[in-house]
């Protein structure tokens, strides 16, 4: 029998190969690696594989369980179709670039030591910088930067947890962390990832500027390789539920702001993933259920919503809402598939999100967390009206201007695929239900109450967004998140550099050479040294005015022999 | 036509207040989960409340595209 391989492994190696085949084999071969790696995962048995032996530490490169393997599950089924949005990119950095990402991600997941994890962890962040950096836009390039160099500090603060948290405890193991240094610091790691507020910055910065297909697969992997993590270490911590809930909403509110579409959908990812916290933070077997179950749902609706706004992108050339508008007509397919990802984020009965939204509210009753579910249900009136500002002002409202049409067949299709699991999952709950950690998992999302409220939300809400459509029109502007305190510091820093540190720097220079310059000129002649001042100013040696009376010489050679002889005398 | 829809979806908002008071919440846990039609209030009080945060975030925080450049 053929033993499985680590599903990293096989996308890290199938990355090396993507140069060598060209054009229509290329794609069939980029395929061809999705479908091979959803086969190696479905033969993977559950335990400890691929242990390594390294410094005395075992290294584990694969550990299934029910988490890992859900986790591995939908990373490998949302890449394989955003495999197939990019299939007409003809630059191989970008593929070879997703591909290592990917493999990285899985890396992470099914990495059974905090070293391995480490080691992918890094490689993810390094290979998504690029999914940034080829739009070869100014805009990517400095945004790219900005989220490397927030990746590097998480990275930091990561090793330097996991040290401390190996030297005290000697293990290496992913298990569970309590409260000490190590933790907070793994902690603080984990978060950056997660987009915990105030560490959040580099996802709505940095998503909107990668290139259309890479955006989407950054969607997928980062935050919620950090939503896993926390799930692993932090599982029941009263800390990460609440920060969950201050994310949902503050990621609402930011998103009702936004003019840029792929800068609002960033920050509706900061939003869903603090549902995804709440229900692991409060630890329940429903809450962690619950926060799986939306984190699959959100892979999916999420990529989804990439498509479709990276499909109006690469049609039109436009990016920002009070530039769109009028699509429905000229784009319909993806105006369906676009409404159909609103519905399934805003919780709509018959989409994947109703199910998940009504598990993650439904374990904080059960867990007695009163504040929680008001902050989540608040935040899921702010999806709603979110998404209908979206659909709105990119397909429904009036503008002539744009001209467009539907993507080419495989963008479509990866949409249209997308889509149907949304739909099948809203439909189908078990398909959700059989691969969720906590097993069995029950939970009973059609009921009357369930439906009629959700709609008596959709109604009401969107009959406030009718009133006062005004104040959610688009505007030409930027809305400032906490990166202004680093962006705006780093911009006076390098302004205090370039200006007056910079003229400090000119002065000492010049003062030193011309210290160099007089030295070297003493040294040289030092009768130099009767004609005044040094200066800058240079008197090119002329051997007439040197030319002294021979007696001169006489009565110095008499003078420094009196001198020599007297401390002689003296000294004897 | 799209008065007409307006008005049928206004109605319906209208209407979707009622089938509140014959239902009881699944997971009823604190006590406003007794409130009749608690979706109606949360959707459309929770909708104004998030105009006006929005409008507040927007008047110190809205800045010309050009702000970093």
């Amino acid at each position: 029998m053929i033993k499985s391989i680590p599903p990293s492994i096989l996308f890290i190696l199938g990355a090396l190969f993507v140069p060598l085949v060209k054009g229509r084999l290329k794609q069939a071969y980029l395929l061809l690696l999705g479908c091979l790696s959803f086969i190696n995962l479905f033969c993977l048995e559950m335990g400890t594989h691929y242990s390594i032996h390294f410094l005395n530490y075992e290294l584990i490169l694969l550990k299934v369980d029910r988490l890992s393997m859900a986790m591995g599950i939908i990373f490998v089924l949302i890449g394989f179709f955003a495999i197939l949005y990019g299939l007409h990119v003809k630059e191989d950095g970008q593929h070879v670039a997703a591909l290592l990402y990917m493999g990285s991600s899985l890396g992470v997941v099914f990495s059974g030591d905090y070293f391995s994890l480490f080691f992918f962890w890094e490689i993810m962040a390094i290979t998504s910088t690029f999914l940034i950096w080829y739009q070869r836009e100014k805009g990517s390039l400095d945004a790219g930067f900005r989220y490397l160099f927030m990746h590097i500090l998480g990275g930091c603060a990561l090793l330097t947890g996991i040290i401390l948290h190996v030297a005290s405890t000697g293990s290496i193991v992913v298990q569970p962390l309590t409260g000490s240094l190590a933790s907070s610091l793994i902690l603080i790691g984990f978060g950056l990832n997660a987009a915990f507020l105030l560490l959040h910055t580099w996802l709505p910065d940095a998503y909107p500027e990668g290139t259309v297909t890479g955006s989407v697969f950054l969607s997928v992997f980062t935050t919620k390789t950090g939503v896993y993590t926390l799930a692993r270490s932090f599982p029941n911590h009263e800390f990460i539920a609440y920060m969950g809930g201050a994310m949902a909403l503050f990621g609402v509110i930011y998103a009702l702001l936004q003019n840029d579409v792929r800068r609002l959908i960033s920050y509706h990812i900061i939003s869903q993933v603090g549902y995804m916290l709440a229900g692991i933070g409060v630890g329940t077997a429903l809450g962690v259920n619950g926060g799986i179950a939306h984190l699959i749902n959100n892979l999916l609706y999420k990529t989804l919503l990439f498509m479709t706004t990276g499909s109006v992108i690469h049609m039109t050339g436009k990016r920002k809402l009070t530039e769109l508008g009028g699509l429905a007509r000229k784009m319909p397919l993806t105006c369906i598939t676009g409404i159909i990802a609103s519905l399934s984020i805003s919780g709509s009965p018959g989409f994947n999100g109703f199910v998940s939204k009504g598990m993650l509210l439904s374990s904080m009753a059960e867990a007695n967390q009163p504040w929680l579910e008001g902050m989540l249900r608040l935040a899921s009136v702010g999806t709603f009206l979110s998404f209908t500002k979206l659909c709105y002002f990119t397909f429904f409202s009036k503008n002539g201007e744009v001209e467009a049409k539907d993507p080419p067949l495989h963008m479509s299709l990866a949409m249209v695929s997308v889509a149907s699991l949304c739909m099948l999952i809203g439909i189908y709950p078990s398909l959700l239900f059989s691969i969720l950690p906590h097993a069995p998992a029950e939970y009973h999302a059609y009921t009357i109450s369930h439906i009629i409220g959700v709609f008596q939300l959709f109604l009401w809400a969107g009959l406030v967004f009718m009133l006062f459509k005004s104040a959610f029109s688009p505007h030409n502007w930027i809305i400032l998140d906490f990166d202004f305190f680093y962006r705006k510091a780093f911009q006076w820093i390098g302004g205090i550099m370039r200006g007056p540190l910079n003229d400090l720097r000119l002065y000492i220079q010049k003062q030193c050479s011309i210290a160099v310059h007089n030295l070297t000129r003493l040294s040289r002649n030092p009768f130099s040294l009767l004609e005044g001042p040094y200066g800058s100013k240079d008197i090119p040696y002329n051997e007439h005015i040197y030319r002294k009376p021979m007696g001169l010489g006489v009565l110095l050679a008499i003078l420094f022999l009196f001198i020599y002889g007297l401390i002689f005398l003296i000294s004897s | 036509m799209r008065t007409t829809i307006q008005r049928i979806l206004f109605a319906l908002t209208l209407l979707s207040i009622l089938p509140g008071f014959f239902l009881e919440h699944d997971h009823a846990a604190f006590w406003w989960h007794h409130i009749p039609s608690l979706d109606v209030i949360i959707g459309g009080a929770g909708a104004v409340l998030l105009v006006i945060a929005k409008k507040v975030v927007a008047s110190f925080a809205s800045k010309k595209e050009d702000f970093y450049d």
